[in-house]
């Protein structure tokens, strides 16, 4: 209540758009309420914590014309940030937190210095590796036939890619615990 | 002792990141998470690694994106380093817009103080995902 009177202005703007977009939003809320409702409020309350106090308008406006506030808010955000990756914004937009990227290069090596470039950069070439790894991961899973992506089938990828040879330690591949105690005992019989 | 979970990204922006490049049919068990979190941490680790151990080797104290950009290449990601370093120009007009923006609005007292931290790490400032970029001129 209290934000709609700070944005007379910019509430005249939304509501001018709103009007071409009302009955497409109330088609599809009782669609996305059923369907997207855990997924967009987890993902968007994290992206709101993210985001230093920047006021939403957009919701301002629904919330007050429309009863539920909780289904509506965060479908006006995601559109919001929708609306930004449409211009481009997905480019700077960050997946993971920055903290904690620096840490983890810290945790590397304490002594070198990083610039805000660097942990940007990094940011965009780790989701462009997730995406990359998942890809491959899952079309071994589609020759498998399996619909679930599990760990024998990242295991595998790592293990036939040369690219993914830095993580043959971090995904070996499983082994029967027989299989492995046979292998032990030959090396020891082996040395001694 | 550092707790396990915070040497690694967040498990639930690497399962984010997952279901969006998979079809929405497929399913991501559990363990294949945890080990994409370990994977992506090491990756992280790996390439700041080469990327640091050129910098040394030319006695640069400073690490920098352009480096980030060569070791993805020399670890034979070269795809990845054509786009990054798109991104890594797109990032710095977005920086540098951000700048005129807020030397425009606060150019009375804040000025120097925003042209010192731009270069410098900003760890405790920055909130998550602070880099959406407001001004819609990012284009590709």
């Amino acid at each position: 209540m209290a934000s709609s009177s700070k944005k007379p202005k910019e509430e005249n703007k939304k509501k001018e758009k709103s009007k071409t977009e009302k009955p497409e939003k109330k088609a599809s809320t009782p669609q996305k309420s059923n369907k997207s409702k855990p997924k967009p409020d987890k993902s968007k309350k994290k992206s709101s914590n993210g985001t230093p106090g920047i006021p939403d308008p957009s919701s301002s406006t629904e919330s007050n014309e429309n009863k539920t506030q909780k289904n509506v808010k965060p479908n006006n955000k995601r559109k919001r940030k929708e609306k930004e990756e449409e211009n481009g914004g997905e480019a700077t937009v960050c997946r993971f937190p920055m903290n904690r990227i620096k840490r983890i290069i810290k945790s590397e090596d304490s002594s070198v210095a990083i610039s805000q470039d660097v942990v940007f950069l990094v940011n965009k070439a780790t989701e462009m590796f997730l995406e990359k790894f998942s890809e491959d991961g899952y079309k071994c899973s589609v020759k498998d036939r399996k619909k679930s992506l599990s760990y024998k089938h990242l295991a595998t990828v790592a293990h036939e890619r040369k690219r993914y040879d830095f993580l043959s330690d971090y995904v070996p591949q499983k082994i029967k615990a027989e299989d492995a105690l046979k292998e032990m005992n030959s090396t020891e019989t082996g040395e001694g | 002792m550092v707790d396990e979970q915070e040497r690694l990204l967040p498990i639930a922006n690497v399962g984010r990141i997952m279901k969006q490049i998979l079809p929405p049919s497929a399913k991501v068990s559990k363990e294949a998470k945890q080990t994409m979190q370990e994977c992506a941490t090491e990756f992280i680790s790996f390439v700041t690694g080469e990327a640091s151990d050129k910098c040394r080797k030319e006695n640069r104290k400073t690490v920098n994106g352009d480096d980030i950009c060569w070791a993805l290449g020399a670890l034979g990601f070269d795809n990845y380093a054509e786009a990054i370093v798109r991104y890594l120009h797109k990032y710095r007009e977005a920086e540098r817009d951000k700048a005129t923006q807020n030397k425009a609005s606060c150019s009375r007292s804040s000025q120097d103080k925003d042209e010192g931290d731009s270069s410098e790490d900003k760890s405790d400032q920055q909130p998550h995902q602070q880099i959406d970029v407001p001004t819609p001129s990012a284009r590709v």
